[in-house]
């Protein structure tokens, strides 16, 4: 009994996606020593998201299973960046006077941020 | 039972295609909660560089850039040899599977031989968090130790997913020599396949966070 429904990626598709992911990885390194301020990180994940996209979609054939399966990499996706995106911006906020005040927010309703000088103290750090 | 999986499918399954994609929802279900597991660590990674972004870029300068992107061609390039194993196995290249999961197995051995050195090197220069960690700024020197002990987390269990995929190549080579794998069984290679570029896919993450930030 052959398993005649799997999709066979033929091995001229898989050259051509290590052929790019080789190119990319190339480019984020070059780019990581150009001086292109908050541009830097911005390429360097919108690189690594994209390398990864082509390794799910390609090497892990996600773009040949199930509805049911794609939706559980998306699940996964999701809460990953629920779970980094909420805690950033309390992090980004309460330790970082700087950013409220940037925010134009009055002081009553920013009373949870930590100042300047207990900062340093505050988050558990080793000695 | 044997017999069962190896030619068609096991009783509880309407068929072989039913079998082989639920064996594939099941190994997306565990890269899921490895998701997650990864995750917590990249998110201390983001609320830590947030807050201390010079200490970060400074520890940062310490790690080995040529080392770290030859690891990285590295791993890409067992991911082919991955895939072409996944491919060797559909198409019932026996010969060609036996090679491509050597080969991969071999690139793994290699990326973590040279980790291991970069790992020395940190010991010696004193980057390893405890007792022993020096840096030259008292003021950043907390911070940049909040670095080393996200870079030995992160890398370090990573690592231990490259050793533990170690292990998976060695039973599927062991398997494949025994020609048990072919287009009519193909899972275990495929399902194999899986975790191994996900290990991947946590380099390709790791490698620009911890050495790329602040080099220009």
């Amino acid at each position: 009994m052959s398993d005649a429904h799997t999709h066979v990626v033929p091995p001229r598709v898989y050259v051509i996606i290590f052929l790019t992911l080789m190119a990319l990885t190339a480019l984020t390194t070059w780019v990581a020593f150009i001086d292109l301020g908050v541009l830097n990180v911005i390429i360097m994940l919108a690189i690594a998201g994209f390398k990864a996209s082509l390794v799910v979609l390609w090497f892990m054939h996600a773009r040949y299973e199930s509805q049911l399966t794609r939706l559980t990499i998306l699940g996964a996706v999701f809460w990953l960046l629920v779970l980094i995106a909420m805690s950033a911006s309390d992090v980004f906020i309460r330790f970082r006077p700087e950013a409220v005040a940037r925010l134009g927010l009055s002081p009553e309703t920013t009373s949870f941020v930590v100042p300047d000088d207990e900062r340093a103290a505050a988050p558990a750090a080793p000695h | 039972m044997a017999d069962a999986t190896h030619a068609g499918h096991a009783h509880h399954f309407d068929d072989a295609l039913q079998q082989r994609d639920a064996s594939t929802l099941g190994m997306w279900i565990f890269l899921v909660t490895e998701v997650m597991f990864f995750g917590g660590l990249f998110t201390a990674y983001v609320a830590y560089r947030a807050l201390y972004p010079d200490a970060f870029a400074h520890a940062s300068h310490h790690l080995d850039v040529t080392l770290g992107t030859f690891n990285t061609a590295v791993l890409i390039t067992s991911s082919l040899t991955m895939a072409l194993a996944v491919w060797s196995a559909e198409t019932g290249r026996r010969g060609m599977l036996l090679l491509t999961l050597l080969l991969t197995a071999a690139l793994g051995a290699v990326f973590l031989v040279v980790k291991g050195f970069e790992y020395a090197e940190k010991f010696s220069h004193h980057l390893v968090p405890g007792p022993s960690f020096h840096w030259p700024e008292a003021a950043e020197a907390p911070h940049v130790q909040l670095f080393y002990s996200l870079y030995f987390a992160m890398t370090g269990l990573h690592a231990l997913h490259m050793v533990i995929g170690l292990g998976i190549l060695t039973w599927l080579v062991l398997g494949a020599r025994r020609g048990r794998f072919g287009p009519a069984y193909a899972t275990p290679v495929q399902v194999s396949g899986l975790y191994w570029h996900f290990v991947d896919i946590v380099w390709i993450f790791l490698f620009p966070l911890l050495y790329l930030i602040g080099r220009h």
